[in-house]
């Protein structure tokens, strides 16, 4: 099997596109019955239909998220939830901007969450790529203990760690305990390296006998293939910086070095039955905007893929 | 070239990741807590930097800020940070217990009697009874900035610093071995909240004793038998609790066996509770779904509600509105005996952890300042609605302005509550802290848990059983 | 002659940083974790005080003897084994559907992945209020799918609150879990079918294969190393399930005393209390979790094709 799909894939012309499949199917259409087509527009509204709700059920939280956040709290806290607030109120937002220093908090934010997320992307691709490419002795014991190591639950590590950096590195209240501990995730390492094994082999000995550099084929085949996975990682990475709460709500008790959660868990929105959770809601909103916007910048990047023109060429 | 300057960076690199975690392994855990050894002449005003953690929010720190600074004009070299990012008491204990395994923990902070039990398994809190009246360096002399002295300590015959409220003060002696680790910072109880339109438009006596509540809650069900109950009891825990010491029952202890709250006088309360529950008198929080017991008092669903006075406000139908749908009475719980009363007493206090001695004394000097200082502690109660801890706050101009706006309005509550705290405070006996030690606060969940599931339809062996189990285990 | 030799060390030039990270933070405190577990009674806080331990296997007999352990054994392998077949399966269908549209495909993809983006907190209160239930006077308010079930005529369930049953508990958790799993999912199938060589379904079109039989012999073994990843990684985030169950019944981990408690909530509830059973207890999660991986690893070698 594995033979003939690297078959397959040396005949790939640079003239491959997306929307050729469709065409060849219309193209199709005058030699099929009418019976197979009638079939084939049931299964496209079954498709749809099928889209249609799954994306309702996934999206509800989000609406859920930004209708919290314009209800007054006690149309929040009523005993009978409303699925639409009774009327609009952008007070949550005022008392958002009041409690939480959201400058200061989302510089710091996007300063730990772009460093680590391209220190841990370059980490990442080059351990991918030695597990995918390389044969050296120990290969398989290594990912094997590395898979290992996802199987013990971290929570158990945090003393440790705790001892480790602030008690041997001192590395309480700066930056570098946000992230180095969590440069490397076998998460994303075992994500990547499945993608990489993706790619045939053949390219990369074609481009040995090229002479092309290890580091070179990396850069300029492995990684733009591997684009979406890529840019997964980084959002992932990223929202990962932004939803992080105990490991910096107990490393840094100086504000100076604070991140968006225990900036947002730490204002004051009152305790117990007497949480202003609509202004919660308005503070999670204003720092979910520009994740959404870097969201979208990314998305045509994973959703369009990379055609495989350019390749061979 | 290239290829020997890679060998050697690998090989370099590999080795300090070696190295590293050898030295790691070696070395782990060699924190050593300091015994507190009073230095040559005490406090010289040298400068020391001391944390105190808290759980203070931004409202309450336009109180603290302005206190710390009048404390600096004493001691100006004592430089203070105030850490409180934590703000849930479970998190804020976890958070500090395992600073201690860094020797990074705070200098002074809030605590619950369970949290410094906790810390103690370290013994890294100071026991503070050499600062206390007829301590060694009670009477011993510091000096301020502007040379005035101040005694050390706490000394039994100054006029403002040894007026704790004596229901208060006990609270930092409960870990079994004699000793006082806390002092109080500000106090809390519970009252019962009642709907006093109602109460006076039907005609109903405030019950002043369980039995009381019964006849009141039959009453109120024929009244609205489509309340959701008579009464809300937000903590499962609470109530059992306070239950036990009502009918001086055992429930835990500092020394000896530890859980003793299986008992016979205790499954029949559980009994008697489940009977009120089936009979829609009583709801938790928890057997209401998690809905808090306040929001069904506000939309007059229930008549009467118990809940702590740090949370008045919360009570009252429409916030600050004094034009409320009605009016709210506040009285003692109910109890099961009138001569021997008891009620929960609760809110942060404050201790000490052992750390170099010049940093333990200027701590010290914060603690003393901060809990026996009038203006802190009226203001501090007065915004945080908690009680003040010492007597001479209670009677300065101050809090009795404050006091003097009690009413049954929504503005007047607060107050309200406060003078009905101060009239416990005055009776030797009627507020209860329970043992602190290994499990205290296991012991506490799981009461609740256990009262929660029997209401819920366990059967009382099983509910029992698994709470001794639980317990068990924590106590290790 | 050298290649290979070469190719050895540069391969571990490459791992480098990898394995230095991974000694000091992750493998340090593993070797950590096993000292506490055999150490009877270990405590952190303890060890500062001066208390010594004995050598013994007394923390693992403690776990195992501690009267929730099968349940929690029991209700984690339960979760794993419905979501995890259900959410790839569900996310593989997703994928291949939204590969397969074209009218409004950037629309629905984008819908899509926008959980990505929404905030942990708010996916927990949203769950509360579909299918809580809250106490109006003597009667209940319910939720969105109860209100749907009565829509139909069908009495309304206890999904979650006090008095609930165990199915109906593992049924809302399972839904939670599914939900959560979803985007990433799809994301990584979708990911890898853009990597998927359209050639082959041309060649599907052309001999007249059925879409059903395109899916499971061209789509499916084409992104098997996804799907074996999907699935791997899975379960062993099934086998370390927590905070769905904390999301959806708080610190109770059910609707009276910890019904729903997973391996990884009692692991995490022994932290404080009694850290030498914790770590105990991890180890054998660690066991099983291995011992399942490596099924998972024999079975996939066998299907998947690169």
């Amino acid at each position: 099997m594995t033979e003939n799909i690297n078959d397959v894939n040396e005949k790939v012309t640079p003239e491959e596109k997306e929307e050729k499949p469709r065409l060849m199917k219309e193209n199709d259409v005058d030699t099929v019955s009418k019976k197979q087509t009638a079939m084939k527009v049931l299964v496209q509204i079954a498709l749809y239909a099928f889209l249609v709700i799954m994306a309702l059920i996934v999206l509800f939280p989000f609406y859920w998220m930004i209708m919290s956040s314009f209800k007054t709290i006690d149309e929040y806290d009523a005993l009978v939830p409303t699925l639409w607030p009774q009327n609009f109120r952008w007070d949550a937002y005022k008392v958002a901007f009041e409690k939480v220093d959201f400058g200061k908090i989302f510089l710091n934010t996007c300063y730990v969450g772009i460093v680590s997320t391209i220190l841990s992307l370059v980490i990442t691709v080059l351990a991918a790529y030695a597990f995918a490419r390389f044969n050296f002795k120990g290969k398989n014991a290594l990912f094997a203990a590395m898979l290992a190591t996802m199987m013990i639950p971290g929570e158990l590590f945090t003393i440790t760690n705790y001892i480790t950096t602030v008690g041997w590195f001192g590395w309480d209240n700066t930056f570098i305990i946000l992230i180095v501990p969590f440069l490397v995730s076998v998460f994303y390492i075992y994500l990547l390296r499945q993608n990489f094994m993706q790619i045939p082999n053949e390219l990369y000995l074609a481009a040995k006998v090229d002479g092309t550099s290890d580091l070179k084929y990396l850069w300029k085949v492995m990684i733009p293939l591997s684009a979406p996975t890529l840019i997964s990682i980084t959002i992932l990475k990223m929202m990962g910086s932004w939803n992080s709460y105990i490991w910096p709500s107990l490393v840094n008790s100086d504000k100076a070095y604070w991140l968006m959660t225990v900036a947002l868990r730490t204002a004051d929105f009152g305790e117990g039955a007497y949480v202003d959770y609509p202004a919660q809601m308005a503070a999670v909103v204003l720092v979910t905007i520009p994740l959404f916007l870097v969201f979208l910048f990314f998305r045509k990047y994973i959703i369009r893929g990379v055609s495989r023109s350019g390749i061979k060429g | 070239m290239k290829k020997r300057f890679g060998a050697i960076l690998l090989a370099g690199v590999m080795a300090c990741g070696m190295t590293a975690t050898v030295a790691l392994a070696t070395g782990c855990n060699k924190v050593v807590i300091p015994e507190f050894e009073m230095p040559e002449g005490g406090y010289d005003g040298r400068e020391v930097e001391i944390t105190f953690a808290n759980t203070t929010g931004q409202n309450l720190a336009n109180v603290v800020d302005p206190a710390v600074a009048r404390f600096n004009k004493l001691y100006p070299n004592i430089h203070v940070t105030i850490d409180n990012t934590q703000k849930n008491w479970d998190d804020f204990a976890k958070n500090i217990s395992t600073k201690i395994t860094s020797n990074k923990h705070p200098d002074l902070a809030f605590c619950y009697p369970d949290h410094v039990a906790l810390y103690n398994q370290s013994k890294a809190v100071l026991a503070l009874d050499d600062f206390l009246p007829d301590g060694a360096y009670a009477t011993m002399e510091v000096a301020h900035a502007d040379g005035t002295k101040e005694p050390l300590g706490l000394t039994l015959t100054a006029e403002d610093n040894s007026d704790f409220f004596a229901e208060f003060y006990k609270e930092g002696k409960i870990y079994g071995d004699g000793k006082t680790y806390t002092l109080p910072f500000a106090k809390s109880t519970e009252v019962l909240f009642y709907n006093k339109t109602f109460f006076e438009a039907n005609d109903l006596t405030v019950p002043a004793t369980w039995d009381d509540f019964e006849t009141v809650s039959a009453r109120i069900l024929e009244i609205d038998p489509k309340c959701n109950a008579a009464l809300g009891y937000d903590s499962e825990a609470n109530m059992f609790i306070t239950m036990c010491e009502q009918l001086e029952s055992p429930y835990t202890s500092a020394e000896g066996e530890h859980f003793l709250f299986d008992n016979q006088t205790n499954r029949d309360f559980v009994q008697k509770i489940k009977g009120w529950y089936d009979k829609r008198y009583i709801r938790t929080k928890e057997t209401n779904d998690g809905k808090y017991s306040s929001n069904f008092f506000k939309e007059q669903q229930m008549y009467m509600s118990i809940g702590s006075t740090g949370g008045s406000s919360y009570q009252s139908p429409t916030g600050t509105d004094d034009d409320a749908g009605f009016k709210v009475g506040v009285a003692p719980i109910p109890q099961w005996n009138l001569e021997k009363p008891k009620t929960i007493l609760q809110g942060p206090s404050v201790c000490v952890f052992k750390k170099d001695p010049y940093k333990v004394l200027a701590s010290w000097l914060l603690v003393k300042f901060l809990t026996t200082e009038v203006q802190f502690q009226a203001q501090y109660s007065t915004a945080s609605g908690y009680a003040p801890v010492t007597q001479s706050t209670y009677s300065s101009p101050a809090y009795q302005k404050f006091l003097s706006t009690a009413g049954d309005t929504a503005s007047g509550l607060t107050a309200q509550t406060a003078q009905i705290c101060k009239e416990m405070a005055d009776k030797p006996g009627s507020f209860y802290v329970s043992d602190a030690f290994m499990g205290s606060s296991k012991a506490r969940e799981s009461v609740g848990i256990l009262l929660k599931v029997v209401l819920q339809g366990t059967s009382m062996d099983k509910a029992f059983s698994d709470a001794l189990q639980e317990c068990k285990r924590a106590a290790g | 002659m050298d290649n290979k030799k070469k190719n050895q060390w540069k391969a571990w030039l490459y791992l480098a940083p990898t394995v230095v990270l991974l000694l000091i933070f992750t493998v340090w405190p593993m070797i950590n974790t096993l000292r506490m577990s055999v150490l009877e009674g270990y405590d952190s806080l303890k060890e500062i005080g001066g208390a010594s331990f004995s050598f013994g296997f007394d923390n693992f007999k403690q776990i195992v003897e501690f009267y929730r352990f099968k349940d929690c054994m029991l209700t984690t392998i339960l979760l794993t084994f419905i979501t995890v077949p259900v959410s790839t399966l569900l996310a593989l269908v997703i994928a291949v559907a939204l590969n397969s549209i074209k009218f409004v495909k950037k629309t629905l993809q984008t819908i899509f992945f926008l959980p990505y983006v929404t905030n942990t907190i708010a996916i927990g209160m949203v769950f509360m209020a579909m299918f809580n239930r809250i106490p109006v006077g003597d009667t209940y308010s319910y939720g969105i799918i109860n209100n749907i079930i009565q829509a139909f005529g069908g009495e309304p369930v206890n999904w979650i609150n006090g008095g609930s049953s165990y199915w109906a508990n593992i049924a809302v958790v399972s839904v939670y879990i599914i939900w959560n799993a979803l985007p990433f999912k799809i994301l990584v199938l979708l990911g890898g079918l853009q990597g998927v060589n359209k050639q082959y379904y041309d060649a599907a079109k052309v001999d007249g294969t059925s879409r059903f039989r395109t899916f499971w012999r061209i789509t499916v073994p084409l992104l098997s190393p996804m799907i074996a990843y999907v699935v791997i990684t899975g379960f062993i985030g099934g086998f370390k399930e927590y905070s769905s169950v904390l999301g959806i019944f708080g610190p109770s981990m059910g609707p009276g005393n910890h019904e729903m408690d997973t391996m990884v909530g009692l692991i995490y509830e022994s932290v404080s209390e009694q850290q030498g059973q914790a770590s105990a207890a991890a180890l054998i999660l660690f066991v099983i979790i291995f011992a399942v991986t490596m099924i998972n690893m024999y079975v996939s070698k066998k299907k998947v094709h690169y």
